[in-house]
Formats: structure tokens, C-alpha cells, sequence
């Protein structure tokens, strides 16, 4: 009984403290109501236990009293337990809630979206962090205001159709971009996105979110900007010219008005990055982009297609002359005043194309065609010019197109052919030699002429295979009527470039012991031309050729320099007088006295002389008379095939 | 046996059922084991003093009286760590 007595008393003192405890710490982790509830049951606990204690002491006055008190103070403890932990869980349930709101607050406060909400009379009901930080304007300067509509979006038609879509409880759509009008004065570009009529929110009519599109839809501008500009000058780039011409061709045609194309290309540009270096070259190309640009109209498109290749789209023009004055503004512009880059003093001149359009074609891949070759024609023409397309040119070149295509076709498939002159001594009319002559079919057996596309092959750069071709073949043959015991020495004419190959000789020398043929059979015929090109050089190789035993004639002579002081230079053995001045020698006595000056000058000279063309009895007696010593012409013979000039030979009484 | 005894021990019964259920909101309270712990030992005074008049009698009193000295220290010692424990947390 005493130890339970004291357990009584223990846990009645402990209860105690605990209350006391309670009041003391009221910072406890507990809310007011769960203090208080808490305060009463430690203070029920110690008041149980003490009446226990007390009853122990025999100290209860009334026994019947006691029992009902400490009864009714039982009872009371369960119920003040399950209030407390009632209160407990409402207010964990309360704080969850209370958390998951401000959670939610703050997702919507930081997302990086602009919210904003509207209600019906257009006053702002909703204003987050990021719409203040791109708009300027504090939750407290918008929030509830209705003229705020007005500062944010100055856009009149917008604005109504927001308060429209207010009236009307919200709108559904996406990706709207407007502008939003800054504190700052500015506007930024935002996209908004309105579902308010689809998921509606209680108390806003409506709302949606914008997205800040400024910097997104600068930077496609700029790649806008990069994919239809030229890096380098700003101006227009192929892309951009193509289109606008495409309008520009549809437009004539529709409205049957007239425009035109000049491509203009600057003469030898690349001596200026090669003398001044590129940086002056670019800046140069900047200079002459802004300079064009003062050439033509507002409404006309400047581009540039690349390199020193400029482009111009004239809208609209009464007739083609028209484009004629804007090349010859554009030309005199850049002649007449130098370009002052880096403290060069830079010069430029320039060669323009023009086509006019419908007329020439309404294709744009056809009009840059054209113009294109009207612009090669200005350059032909001696550059610093301009030169309208034609239908004329057009077939010329491009049959000297289909010309280029055949030769590389032909030189690869090895289908020239060698036709041999036979070249006649006038004192007996014996046959000395043959000049070979390069023949080629190039359309179903129809023999093109050298002189139409010899040109050709030099501008195509095929003349080193095509003369190295004639070489081979020529003394092939020559090698050929060695071995039949058939002294015929062939002339063959040697081009420029081959004649200042550097190992000419060399070369030249080991075919002769490839064919085993005699360098005494062979004659190179060279043009004065050639030789003039840098004289130096190529008198060191004739000399060379000399002494290997060739013989060497000058072609085509009294056509080009006809310098006598450098003809004594020559270590050539035979002058061939070109053609033209044999042919009128009977009707003009101008072409007789040249003829005869140059027999004299050859012979002079210790020299040969050969007159080219001979057709007539006529012409025949009258160089004979002059004393020239060999005749080549169709007066003896034609260019015959190799296996008809033995025969010929036969016929007309051997070889000497 | 009192009606009243068996009915505390109900509704104590019942108050222990609702910790059960509800134990993951408990807790936020500081030293929430401690807690339970003493209505575990106030509920056992409870069952005891039922118990105590339907057999053991001297064995069930004892306990009855040693849960509710139990009850009345682990109040006190729940009071002091949970003051510790709440000042830590006061900020929350």
C-alpha cells in the first residue's frame, strides 16, 4: 500500500512538473490549442494521482465526494488525449494544405512565364514576377487597374479584342505575338497563350501566359538576314536576288512592263588581293557594293552573287537603253573616282552583261544564262564596257559551247586526223616536203575548219594534249616514209605553249630515237607571234632545235610584228608568206611589192622563201618570177590523206 | 466493476485506434514516440484498473498505479525533450 501510495505521489509530482514545464517552454513545437489541451492533461494526471495519494493519507473529507471527482477526472482524460490528437492531425492537414498553396503560389509567382489575368471590365486581376520584370510595371502599379490595358497594349484593335475575349469569358488560342508595351518605353515581342475558355478559372474572365519571344525573334532575323545577305557587303545574296526576280518576271509579265539584268564583273580583281592583300580586296568589294547602290533606284535590287561578281534587277525600265545609261553611270562611277583604302590609292574598272527581260527570256535560270554571256562578250570586247545579250551571240557561243564539249570528246576518243600539203619547188615543181595539217569531223564527217576551233582548244586549255597529238602522229608518219626509203620531210606547226615548254628539246629528241627518225626530216613551223612572246627564250630554243638538226620555218610571215632587226635573230632556214598577200598578188600591187620585198629580204637573209595558198596558174608564174623558191597551194594539191601523197608523189614526178 | 472505468477504457481504446490510423500526420509533434509512449502507459492504467476487478486484483492495482506513476514522468520527460526539441524547430 505504501509503495503504491508513493508511485501516487511520484506521478503526481512528475504530472506536475510536466504542466510546469508546458507553461514554462511555451515555444514548444505545439499550436496554442494543443498547449492548452496538453496543459490539461498533465495537470488531470497529476490531480489523479494526487487524489490518490491523498486518499492514502486518509485525508479525504468526504469519501463519497472524493471517488466521484477522481471518476469524473478520469473519464475526462481519453477524451482530452483524443482532442488532442484530433487537433494535431487537422493542423498537420491544415499546414499540407497550407504548403501545397504556397508551393503552387510560388510556381506561379517564378515560373519564367508572364501570367496574367483579366476580368470582365478588363482590369488586371493576376501579375507575376517574370510579367513585372518584363514589363517594368510592379504587381501594385497594374493590379485592378483598367486602364492598365491601355499602357500595356497600345495597339488599339488588340486591345479591344482582349476586352472582347474579356466579355465573352475567356478565348483559346496559341501563340499569338503582340507586342507589350514596357515602362521603359520599349516594346518586347511576346507570345501568348490563352486556354481560359477551356479550363475557365473562378473569379478571372479571362487569363493565359505570354512567353518573352524578344531575343528568339531577333535572333531569326538575324538568321533571316544571314541566309538572304551577303556576309561580306550586307547587300542582297543569291537566294534573295533569285526571289525577288521571280516577282520582278511575274510582275512584267502580268502587267506588261519591261526590266533588266546587269551582272557586272570587276576586271582583274585579283591583282588588287594579290598586290594589296585581301583585307583591302574585301573592303574594296564593300566600297563598290555601296557605290552601285547609288547607281540605280531604290526600288531596284543590288546582290551579290560571289567573289567580284555583282548583280542588278532593274524593276522597271522604259526600254532597253535605259539599262544601257545605268551601265555607263556605273562604269564612269568607278573610273572616275579611285577607291582610298588603307593609303592605297585603288583604281577599279569593271565589265558589265545586260539582258532585258521578257524579251530575251522570263526563265530565270535562262536570263542568268544570258546575261552571263553577255558579260563574257564585254570582256571579249576588250573589258571596261557593257554589252546587251543577243539571240546572235547566244548561238555563237553556244555553238562554241557544243565545239568544247567535241573536242574533249574527240581527244579522248582519238578521232582527229593528220592530212598532209604537199609543199612544190618552183624550178621543177618537185615536191620537198609536206606540211601536216590537223583535221577533225566534227559533226557526221563534216570537216571543221583549224582556225574555228584551234581557238577553242587554247581557250579550253587543251592545246598541250592536242599539239602533242599532231607531234606524235606527224612524225609517226615521217618515221613511216623514212623506212620506204621516201625522203619527205613534214613541217609541223609548233603552238606557243609548246615552244616554251621548258624540256622542248629533250622531249623532241627522245621521240626521234622512239620512231628512229632523222630530226633532218622534220621542219616546226612557228608563228612570229609566238616567238615575240618573250623572244629571249624561244631564239635560245631554235637555236637548240638547230643544232639538233631541225629545220625551222617562220609561219604566217608579214602578218604579225615583221621586225627585220629581229628576223636576223632568227635561226629560222625558210619564210612562209602567209596567204593573204598571195592570193590578190595578181590584182593588187600593194600585196605583189610586199610579196616581192619579203622573197628579196628572205633571200637577203640566207633564207627559204615559201608563199602559202597558191591556187592559180597566174599566181604561180608570178611568184616564180620573183623568185620564190617553194609554192604550197591547191594549185599542186589539197591536203591529201598519208596514203594518197606517195601516190601523188608518184604522179607528179617524185621526191627530191 | 465501475461502468465509468470500462468506459474510459473504451474511449481510450478508440483515441488509440485514431493514433494508428493516423500516425504519418504525427509527425510534426517533437519527440512523437515519447508521446505515444505515454498514452501507451496511461491506456494500460486504463486496462488495468478494468482488469484488476475481474482477476489479480493486488497484481492489476499495482500495475495501475505504476502505469499512472509512469504516466506522469514520461509527461515530464516528453516536456523536456520536447522543449528541446520545439526550440530547435521554433522557426517552423
Amino acid at each position: 500500500m505504501l509503495m503504491i501510495s508513493l508511485l501516487d505521489l511520484i506521478g503526481s509530482i512528475a504530472a506536475l512538473s510536466a504542466a510546469l514545464l508546458l507553461l514554462a517552454s511555451w515555444r514548444l513545437h505545439l499550436s496554442i490549442a494543443e498547449k492548452w489541451i496538453l496543459l490539461a492533461i498533465c495537470g488531470i494526471s497529476a490531480l489523479v494521482n494526487g487524489l490518490s495519494f491523498w486518499s492514502w493519507l486518509g485525508q479525504a473529507i468526504n469519501t463519497d465526494i472524493h471517488e466521484g471527482f477522481s471518476d469524473y477526472l478520469q473519464i475526462i482524460q481519453p477524451a482530452l488525449w483524443g482532442m488532442f490528437f484530433y487537433v494535431v492531425v487537422q493542423s498537420a492537414q491544415r499546414r499540407a494544405l497550407e504548403k501545397s498553396r504556397q508551393q503552387m503560389r510560388d510556381i506561379v509567382e517564378n515560373m519564367p512565364v508572364i501570367l496574367h489575368a483579366f476580368d470582365e471590365q478588363g482590369r488586371v486581376l493576376a501579375w507575376n514576377r517574370h510579367a513585372e520584370e518584363v514589363s517594368g510595371f510592379s504587381k501594385a502599379e497594374v493590379i485592378g487597374r483598367g486602364d492598365m490595358l491601355q499602357q500595356l497594349f497600345p495597339d488599339a484593335d488588340y486591345r479591344e479584342q482582349l476586352l472582347s475575349e474579356c466579355r465573352n469569358h475567356g478565348a483559346s488560342y496559341q501563340h499569338r505575338i503582340r507586342p507589350l508595351a514596357c515602362k521603359q518605353k520599349y516594346e518586347r515581342q511576346v507570345a501568348w497563350y490563352n486556354i481560359s475558355q477551356k479550363f475557365p478559372i473562378s473569379g478571372w474572365a479571362n487569363w493565359g501566359i505570354g512567353l518573352d519571344m524578344t531575343e528568339q525573334l531577333v535572333a531569326q532575323k538575324e538568321l533571316e538576314h544571314m541566309a538572304t545577305h551577303d556576309e561580306l557587303t550586307g547587300l542582297s545574296n543569291r537566294t534573295l536576288f533569285r526571289d525577288r526576280l521571280a516577282h520582278s518576271l511575274t510582275d512584267a509579265q502580268r502587267n506588261q512592263r519591261r526590266g533588266a539584268l546587269l551582272l557586272l564583273d570587276l576586271d582583274h580583281f585579283k591583282m588588287v588581293n594579290d598586290s594589296h592583300g585581301h583585307p583591302v580586296g574585301d573592303q574594296l568589294l564593300r566600297e563598290i557594293g555601296a557605290r552601285l547602290i547609288g547607281c540605280i533606284k531604290a526600288t531596284d535590287t543590288l546582290a551579290r552573287l560571289g567573289g567580284d561578281e555583282f548583280v542588278m534587277l532593274l524593276e522597271r525600265i522604259a526600254h532597253p537603253e535605259e539599262a544601257a545609261l545605268v551601265a555607263e553611270r556605273i562604269l564612269s562611277s568607278l573610273i572616275n573616282r579611285p577607291f582610298y583604302l588603307f593609303g592605297n590609292e585603288i583604281r577599279v574598272r569593271a565589265s558589265i552583261g545586260i539582258t532585258v527581260f521578257p524579251e530575251d527570256d522570263v526563265r530565270i535560270d535562262e536570263l542568268m544564262k544570258n546575261v552571263d554571256l553577255a558579260l563574257y562578250a564585254a570582256k571579249q570586247a576588250g573589258r571596261n564596257g557593257y554589252h546587251f545579250y543577243s539571240r546572235v551571240m547566244h548561238n555563237k557561243l553556244r555553238w562554241q559551247h557544243r565545239i568544247s564539249e567535241k573536242l574533249r570528246t574527240a581527244l579522248e576518243n582519238n578521232t582527229f586526223s593528220l592530212n598532209y600539203q604537199p609543199q612544190v619547188r618552183v624550178e621543177d615543181n618537185v615536191v620537198v616536203g609536206v606540211e601536216a595539217l590537223l583535221r577533225w569531223n566534227a559533226f557526221d564527217e563534216v570537216p571543221l575548219s583549224p582556225a574555228t576551233f584551234i581557238p577553242i582548244a587554247e581557250n579550253m586549255g587543251l592545246m598541250p594534249n592536242l599539239g602533242k597529238w599532231v607531234l606524235e602522229n606527224a612524225c609517226k608518219q615521217a618515221a613511216f616514209w623514212q623506212k620506204r626509203n621516201t625522203k619527205l620531210p613534214v613541217a609541223i606547226n609548233l603552238s606557243v605553249l609548246q615552244l616554251y615548254q621548258t624540256n622542248l628539246v629533250e622531249s623532241l629528241m627522245q621521240m626521234m630515237e622512239e620512231q628512229e627518225l632523222k630530226p633532218e626530216n622534220i621542219e616546226f613551223e612557228i608563228t612570229e607571234s609566238a616567238v615575240m612572246r618573250n623572244m629571249d627564250n624561244a631564239i635560245a630554243t631554235m637555236r637548240r632545235m638547230r643544232q639538233q638538226g631541225f629545220h625551222i620555218s617562220l609561219d604566217d610571215f608579214g602578218t604579225g610584228y615583221s621586225s627585220l632587226s629581229y628576223l636576223k635573230r632568227f635561226p629560222v632556214s625558210k619564210l612562209k608568206i602567209d596567204q593573204s598577200f598571195v592570193q590578190a598578188i595578181e590584182t593588187d600591187p600593194a600585196d605583189a611589192a610586199i610579196v616581192r620585198s619579203v622573197i628579196d629580204l628572205g633571200h637577203s637573209l640566207n633564207m627559204k622563201v615559201l608563199a602559202e595558198g597558191v591556187e592559180t596558174q597566174g599566181q604561180l608564174e608570178r611568184l616564180g618570177n620573183e623568185g620564190c623558191d617553194y609554192i604550197q597551194g591547191f594549185y599542186f594539191s589539197r591536203p591529201l590523206a598519208a596514203d594518197s601523197v606517195e601516190a601523188y608523189m608518184r604522179g607528179a614526178g617524185g621526191v627530191h | 466493476m465501475h461502468e465509468n472505468e470500462l468506459f474510459v477504457l473504451c474511449l481510450g481504446t478508440v483515441v488509440l485506434i485514431f493514433i494508428g490510423v493516423y500516425r504519418s500526420q504525427f509527425g510534426r509533434l517533437p519527440a512523437a514516440p515519447w508521446l505515444f509512449t505515454v498514452f501507451i502507459s496511461v491506456w494500460i492504467a486504463w486496462l488495468a484498473t478494468v482488469l484488476e476487478h475481474l482477476f489479480f486484483p493486488t497484481f492489476f492495482n499495482i500495475l495501475e498505479h505504476l502505469a499512472y506513476a509512469a504516466n506522469g514522468i514520461l509527461l515530464f520527460a516528453w516536456c523536456w525533450l520536447g522543449m528541446r526539441t520545439g526550440k530547435a524547430n521554433a522557426h517552423d
